[in-house]
């Protein structure tokens, strides 16, 4: 042990450059097991997914050369388009009504109510469940022709409401509502920011005579804007792969008539049920694409209305 | 507060990299050659799977446990699932090369599996293997090709409309007669909405469905695909199609579309419209009546589709059981399926649950021990196939893409109040492009 440390140490020294590795040696080593997963897990098929979207691939067969045909076919695709429209009217809505409702009821838990982890805990639990194909089935329930929302309207005088979950014009929006009942992650980090804001800005806006409101649109908000920031972006993202609630409501199809046909769930319709990996892996990409373009968009727009606390004044 | 530096690290921390990049990775398989198999007893640790519910998971368990009983050498572990997700899985195995040596296989899909070299072509094992003498021909007709015989018809069955006796009888009607044409069928559901409770209908909306779609077309004298793979008949014959259920719809004697949808949504026969009592009659498969009867009170019958120039239904494969091309134990597993389909036990152990035994002998053999809806589907059987053309070409790979071009349209006449012809036209355009 000794006699070979010391030559593995002999062999760092000769060199500067060894001699800065050595020094970071086991720094690599406790990274080691994430540099494993990053190169193995995530680099290696994702590269592999950026050759295959240039192929076409079966599954069964090996790859063939296509070129960029099958980002031409996307376009090409009505099908590619309708999931373009019914995904980005899907984020356009969730983001923003998921963190105004995540603020709202962040802002009521920051008071000092008794018992209030417990009530915190409660509003964190339908994210736990949140991605769960349990709780699309449960959504589908309440939603169905005799679930629980039909039967209320029943007894509310309306005789024959619409069923929700396969009438084109209202099935999105339930699967949106969905969504924005998992509100528990952004406010659980609307909480922690809540509770970074100094009491005493409240104590001089409170002697100036700002009302409740007033704080709030004066004090609050701006000092939480990188909160709503981060929320917006981790949202946008989290949003642009929502798969499993319209994978359950639709039963896979994304129907009624493409209503519910989020991109994610046509990908996976055009890998695994048609074993066109080409299209998919090429679809994954121009997602990346996406996701990309909107979290840019987000990060210029930020320096409007981001306020950060080292760059006052 | 939160400093520009602490959100950067804290945005990095967060971000992760797109999970949805998939991942893949494929060999080359080499197609299979003409040569026998020899016959090998050696000791074999076999995988085979199955989509299915859990009846025919205790079924076709049984089976392996007497296999393995007489073959004490032989090693089999199963896996089975819902239908949804089945082939998701498998493609996946098959890519990373370690498929099951024992595949369930659907006739929609054996096409596309046999071109591509995956699975092994049964006539290559010898008599001693695989016995197919007592094989029902018509089956072996439908699965037979020039390059051989890629999967082995594990069932026969036959489209079927499933009645509700009971409800039918209550409401003062007869039941369906077996030579009505599509036309007098449309009447007859005319005619028996008006004495059908409140929110009950005479069929469900089955303008969407693949199966009485197929069975109209082959009424109507073509075939779904042709035998290199294009749409076997003419764009009127689906025009003719939406409209008759848009007609039926709009006279009450069709399930409302979106009743219809919700049902075909949750994927599941307890919620479909026929064992919820919402509608009297239901087109499917004549295996399904043993699997719905249960499900319900009231007497259910059974039938064929309505006829055209010809009769709607034909002599069709069930499923099939295939021998993957990468098994390292082809012998072995070719005699399980011979097992499967000669041995009176094993057939005992199956009964009809996926249809008709494959093997006439076996017809006869297992006949005592049914239930009344299981030989009502074996009557129905034997009964309607004479007289019936079956089915020469298969499902070209496009064919999944059909399926869904057809319900969407459906839905998009009922649910999206597109028109008739604007939703032909769609169904017509997204089905030559599928096929490609």
């Amino acid at each position: 042990m000794g006699a070979e440390s010391a030559l593995v140490r002999g062999w760092f020294e000769r060199r500067p450059v060894n001699r800065a590795l050595r020094r970071n040696l086991v720094a690599y080593t406790f990274l080691l097991p994430w540099l494993i997963g990053f190169f193995g897990l995530t680099l290696g098929p994702m590269l592999a997914s950026l050759y295959l979207s240039f192929t076409k691939f079966d599954l069964l067969s090996a790859p063939r050369w296509v070129g960029l045909d099958n980002y031409t076919w996307m376009l090409q695709d009505d099908r590619w388009w309708a999931s373009v429209h019914v995904t980005l009217t899907y984020v356009l809505l969730e983001v923003p009504l998921k963190l105004a409702f995540a603020l709202l009821v962040a802002v009521l838990l920051n008071r000092g109510l008794q018992g209030m982890s417990l009530y915190r805990a409660v509003y964190y639990v339908p994210s736990l469940l949140g991605g769960s194909v349990a709780v699309a089935i449960l959504w589908r329930n309440v939603f169905g022709p005799e679930g629980l929302v039909n039967r209320f309207l029943n007894v509310a005088g309306i005789a024959h409401p619409p069923i929700w979950i396969v009438d084109p014009s209202y099935v999105l929006y339930t699967i949106v509502l969905l969504g924005v009942w998992q509100f528990g992650s952004p406010m659980v980090i609307f909480l922690a920011g809540l509770r970074q804001i100094p009491r005493e800005l409240y104590e001089a806006a409170m002697m100036d005579g700002a009302s409740r409101l007033r704080q709030f649109r004066h004090v609050t908000l701006p000092l939480l804007t990188p909160i709503i920031f981060f929320n917006l972006v981790l949202q946008l993202i989290h949003s642009f792969h929502a798969f499993t609630p319209a994978f359950i409501i639709s039963n896979g199809t994304g129907g009624p008539v493409n209503s519910t046909l989020l991109y994610t769930l046509y990908l996976y319709q055009q890998g695994f049920a048609h074993l066109r990996m080409g299209h998919a892996t090429a679809m994954a990409w121009v997602l990346l694409v996406f996701v990309a373009l909107f979290t840019a968009l987000a990060f210029v727009t930020s320096r409007y209305w981001v306020f950060y606390q080292d760059r006052q004044g | 507060m939160i400093t520009r530096r602490e959100f950067t690290l804290l945005m990095g921390a967060a971000l992760a990299v797109p999970s949805v990049l998939l991942e893949a990775c494929g060999g080359s398989k080499q197609p299979a050659t003409s040569t026998l198999v020899p016959k090998s007893t050696a000791p074999a640790e076999m995988q085979m799977t199955w989509w299915g519910n859990a009846d025919r998971a205790k079924r076709t368990e049984q089976v392996k446990t007497l296999f393995q009983q007489k073959n004490p050498q032989y090693r089999i572990t199963t896996t089975w699932g819902p239908n949804s997700s089945y082939f998701d899985k498998l493609n996946t195995q098959i890519a990373s090369g370690s498929p099951p040596d024992i595949i369930q296989m659907d006739m929609k899909y054996i096409a596309t599996y046999a071109a591509k070299g995956v699975m092994v072509d049964l006539t290559r094992f010898g008599n001693d293997t695989l016995d197919l003498a007592d094989f029902d021909p018509s089956l072996i007709k439908e699965v037979k090709t020039k390059e051989g015989i890629f999967g082995l018809p594990n069932a026969l069955n036959m489209f079927a409309l499933l009645y509700n006796a009971t409800l039918i009888d209550k409401a003062g009607g007869a039941p369906p007669s077996p030579n009505l044409t599509w036309q007098q069928f449309g009447d007859y559901c005319r005619t028996l909405s008006k004495t059908l409770p409140k929110d009950t209908w005479p069929v469900d909306d089955q303008g969407g469905a693949i199966a009485p779609f197929e069975g109209w077309i082959h009424a109507a004298g073509y075939e779904l695909y042709t035998a290199d793979g294009k749409l076997g008949f003419p764009k009127s014959a689906a025009l003719d199609w939406f409209n008759y259920w848009n007609d039926l719809r709009k006279a009450g004697a069709a399930v409302p579309a979106a009743i219809a949808a919700a049902a075909v949504s949750a994927n599941s026969q307890s919620a479909s419209v026929l064992a919820t009592g919402k509608a009297a009659m239901f087109m499917t498969h004549s295996n399904f009546l043993e699997q719905f009867q249960p499900l319900m009170k009231n007497k259910l019958g059974i039938g064929p589709y309505p006829t055209g120039k010809r009769p709607a239904i034909y002599p069709k494969v069930s499923q099939l059981w295939c021998v993957s091309a990468t098994s390292k134990y082809p012998s072995q597993a070719a005699q399980f399926l011979n097992f499967y389909t000669n041995d009176a036990e094993a057939q005992k152990a199956v009964g009809v649950e996926r249809g008709a035994p494959p093997a006439l002998k076996a017809r006869t053999l297992i006949a005592p021990q049914l239930n009344l809806d299981q030989k009502a589907e074996l009557d129905y059987v034997q009964q309607f196939s004479k007289g019936t053309t079956p089915r020469t070409t298969f499902d070209p790979s496009g064919a999944l893409d059909v399926t869904n071009a057809l319900m969407r349209a459906a839905q998009s006449i009922g649910l999206g109040g597109a028109s008739v012809s604007g939703a032909t036209d769609k169904f017509w355009s997204d089905a030559n492009n599928a096929l490609k």
